[in-house]
């Protein structure tokens, strides 16, 4: 049994095939060699009859070369006479000699004997007549003839008796011939039949683990992963495939297993980055909240402009109408969107009070070509920009510091460009305010003013806002060789 | 479990198969398988006559020589044509027989032939009827003077103090045989010495056995004749069956006394109605017997008894009503 499970699929294929074969092929030889079998006995039937008239016939052409020979002393005769008692001696050589309790075989034997005397009574005929013994050979041919007469008549008595008998055998053979007809075709049937089952048994013994294996392939089809390993019970082909499915189906499982915690996990790091990000958003907006209430900053400034206006300090009145405006605008625009056009006017004010405060140590210088102001961008963008190139830029230069601004309009793209002639910036340093490593101390105190945005949340407003169509770089040759930060912004978006 | 089931069936199934051709597949009886070497070969040659009596005879000299791991063939019979007595004793000879049984008589020829017989190293046996003259091993049979006493004591009976009566005796064989000699000087002297002074004629007769119906044209010429005898004696079975036809034929029964020859059914059968008087009845079983142990008495020690006298009885109605009666309980 252990044999059969490991044998290959083709060889158990085959040996079902060749045993179901063998099965007919044997019961055809046992058929073939019964109705064989009959056939000969049906052969042998008449061949006691047969023999016997052979040897009445050659018995009489005996006679008849002797009485030839007595009569002419014919040589041709002679050889005959001695051919035909060989052939009668041979023959009788086949009859029964011995005495049994048969009387067919007795009667076998009186014939046997009889022509045995009979023999030796011709023999002594032809002496008598080579010798010339004229009396001694006619009293001796009288009493072979007659001699002869008896053994014909034995040989017809028994060949008549045997016919009988024989003709009752025959028949008997007839009976069961046709019978044995019947008989086979019923067992070769029955056989057929029987092969069959053996075949169709063992073909769904070796088919059954297939469609166990296609129904389960068919439910991995529809989804259904958890169902139980399916049983090896072979060591063939489909016992492999099976036991490779099984293998398979865990791996699949294991694999979504994984996957689902890892999302779970990811999810989980997300959830706790953006409350953390909202902490601290939260805790900076208390913080600002906390230092000043801006309205009450607004109505102070914008009292002390008209004091200054009264007193006629418009230098002074000048710089309480722009340092009102440049808050007004960070309260009011800080989380809505704008044009291009409000950003560049935060720029003026911005720089107005850098101006009143710093002198004369740089000098700002503006671009703008009016088609593109009225793009929508978001707030406070340009402004950080600026102020960044004052923070990194210029401050700590000896010779005049100068900063420009230039929007311009090119091949369908908005390009806005804050250039400084500062400090300079090294590639890691770009590379590093580029991808958000680097932040920019936002309370610093040495600036006029500062909304605490830094480049990399502008960058990253920017890509959001323009779904990542827009592209900001940072160019620098070094320091010392001062810094461009050039956006381009999608001229279609505002088309459209 | 079921597949089990299944590959039971379908191996059942085969092998019934198999079995049903096993089956009707067995060989046919051989008939040489029942038979089986014997010894000797002996013949038993009757003179002629396939009669009932003789019949059990050779059955039970066949039975006895299977005892002896001998066969006894009833020489003769069974063949296209038929042979005489001495035809049968020939090719007996030549056909070289252990052993010959035969029912002789005092023929000149049959005496030589058996002699020939005898000096090539055969042995004969005479049965019922002898050759005293041959060189025969031996003679089993009745003593015919006692077969003589025991007609005339019948005789006596039935005449029952009558002094004058005609008894007319068939010669199996011969008239003047030396057997039909011997039984009527049994019967004359019984009758002298049981009735001195009575005058019952004796007288034998023979059938001239030219033809194979001449027993029974015979008896018909008797009982159509005006001479009928008082008292007849028929001894052989066929001559038995033909006298008591004929004397129902021609409506004479009762005005003969027929005593006949050995004991079937339907003799006793006659004898039980009193058709026939009585009949005579010699044991066939033991003449089969005593003939086969004679031959094999002559091979075993080189010599055998001559005579070997069976046992013999008339039966007369009451007797033959008992042995019917315990045949029928017997079957």
């Amino acid at each position: 049994m252990k044999k059969l499970r490991s044998m290959s699929l083709q060889k158990k294929i085959t040996s079902n095939v060749v045993g179901a074969l063998l099965i007919v092929l044997a019961v055809n030889i046992v058929m073939m060699r019964v109705l064989s079998s009959i056939n000969l006995k049906i052969e042998e039937v008449y061949t006691g009859n047969v023999r016997l008239n052979e040897l009445d016939d050659t018995l009489g052409s005996l006679e008849s070369n002797l009485e030839t020979y007595v009569r002419t002393k014919s040589s041709d005769a002679m050889e005959s006479y001695f051919r035909d008692e060989q052939a009668l001696r041979d023959l009788l050589g086949g009859l029964n000699g011995q005495a049994v309790d048969d009387p067919e075989l007795i009667a076998e034997k009186n014939i046997r004997s009889l022509s045995e005397t009979y023999l030796d009574l011709t023999a002594q005929i032809i002496q008598a007549k080579r010798g010339r013994n004229v009396q001694k050979y006619a009293e001796l041919a009288e009493e072979a003839s007659a001699l002869g007469n008896t053994i014909h008549v034995y040989i017809d008595s028994l060949n008549n008796e045997r016919f009988q008998v024989n003709s009752a055998t025959f028949g008997q053979l007839i009976g069961r011939w046709r019978a044995q007809e019947g008989t086979l075709q019923f067992v070769l049937l029955a056989v057929m039949v029987a092969a069959l089952l053996v075949v169709i048994f063992m073909t769904s013994l070796i088919i059954k683990p297939l469609k166990d294996l296609a129904s389960a392939a068919n439910e991995v089809a529809a989804g259904n992963l958890e169902q139980e390993a399916l049983p090896v019970r072979t060591r063939d082909e489909i016992g492999i495939v099976t036991e490779a499915f099984n293998q398979m189906l865990e791996s699949i499982r294991r694999y979504i297993r994984q996957i689902r915690e890892n999302l779970l996990r990811e999810q989980e790091l997300r959830e706790r980055e953006l409350l953390m990000e909202s902490h601290l958003k939260d805790a900076r907006l208390k913080y600002l909240q906390a230092q000043i209430d801006p309205h009450f900053l607004f109505n102070t400034l914008n009292a002390a402009a008209q004091l200054a206006m009264m007193e006629g300090a418009e230098k002074t009145e000048e710089l309480l109408d722009n340092t009102a405006a440049f808050f007004r605008y960070n309260v009011r625009r800080n989380d809505k969107d704008t044009t291009l056009r409000d950003e560049v006017g935060l720029v003026d004010n911005f720089i107005f009070i850098s101006k009143v405060r710093f002198g004369d140590t740089f000098v700002f210088e503006k671009n703008i070509d009016e088609s593109v102001l009225n793009i929508p961008v978001p707030s406070m963008m340009l402004q950080p920009l600026i102020e960044n190139s004052f923070k990194y830029g210029i401050r700590d230069l000896v010779r005049q510091g100068r900063i420009e601004l230039s929007v311009s309009r090119r091949d369908g793209w908005a390009e806005i460009s804050v250039w400084d002639n500062g400090s300079g910036m090294t590639e890691e340093r770009i590379a590093a305010v580029l991808s958000g490593q680097w932040e920019s101390a936002s309370d610093d105190r040495d600036l006029p003013v500062s909304n605490g945005v830094g480049i990399w949340n502008v960058m990253e407003r920017l890509r959001l806002y323009f779904d990542g169509k827009s592209t900001f770089e940072i160019n620098s040759d070094g320091p010392g060789t001062g810094t461009e930060i050039l956006i381009r912004i999608p001229l279609r978006t505002e088309e459209e | 479990m079921k597949k089990i089931i299944i590959a039971g069936t379908i191996a059942a199934l085969l092998m019934l198969g198999i079995a049903a051709i096993v089956f009707r597949t067995r060989p046919l009886e051989d008939r040489n398988e029942s038979m089986s070497a014997c010894d000797r070969h002996y013949v038993l040659i009757t003179n002629g006559e396939n009669s009932e009596f003789w019949d059990r005879v050779y059955q039970s000299a066949k039975a006895e020589g299977l005892a002896h791991n001998v066969y006894v063939e009833m020489f003769g019979s069974g063949l296209s044509m038929t042979y005489s007595r001495d035809e049968l004793l020939k090719i007996a000879r030549q056909a070289s027989v252990d052993g010959i049984i035969v029912e002789a008589d005092e023929d000149a020829t049959t005496g030589k032939l058996i002699d020939e017989i005898v000096n090539e190293g055969i042995p004969v046996v005479t049965a019922m009827r002898d050759c005293y003259s041959s060189l025969r091993q031996s003679f089993v049979g009745v003593n015919h003077y006692d077969t003589g006493v025991l007609y005339g004591q019948k005789i006596v009976s039935l005449l029952d103090g009558k002094q004058e009566a005609r008894v007319l005796v068939i010669a199996e064989g011969k008239a003047g045989d030396v057997h039909e000699n011997l039984v009527l000087l049994g019967i004359r002297e019984t009758l002298a010495k049981e009735m001195p002074n009575c005058h019952v004629q004796v007288d034998s007769d023979s059938i001239s056995r030219t033809s194979s119906f001449a027993e029974e044209e015979y008896y018909n010429t008797l009982f159509m004749g005006e001479d009928l005898p008082d008292i007849l004696i028929c001894q052989d079975a066929v001559g038995t069956i033909c006298a008591y036809q004929s004397a129902v034929d021609h409506n004479q029964v009762g005005s003969v006394d027929i005593i006949g020859f050995y004991d079937s059914d339907t003799i006793l059968s006659e004898v039980q109605k009193g058709v026939l008087t009585a009949t005579l009845s010699i044991d066939a079983e033991q003449a089969g017997r005593a003939c086969v142990d004679a031959l094999e008495d002559y091979y075993a020690y080189g010599y055998t008894n001559e005579y070997n006298a069976l046992s013999m009885a008339l039966i007369g109605a009451d007797r033959a009503e008992e042995l019917l009666t315990e045949e029928v309980t017997e079957e």
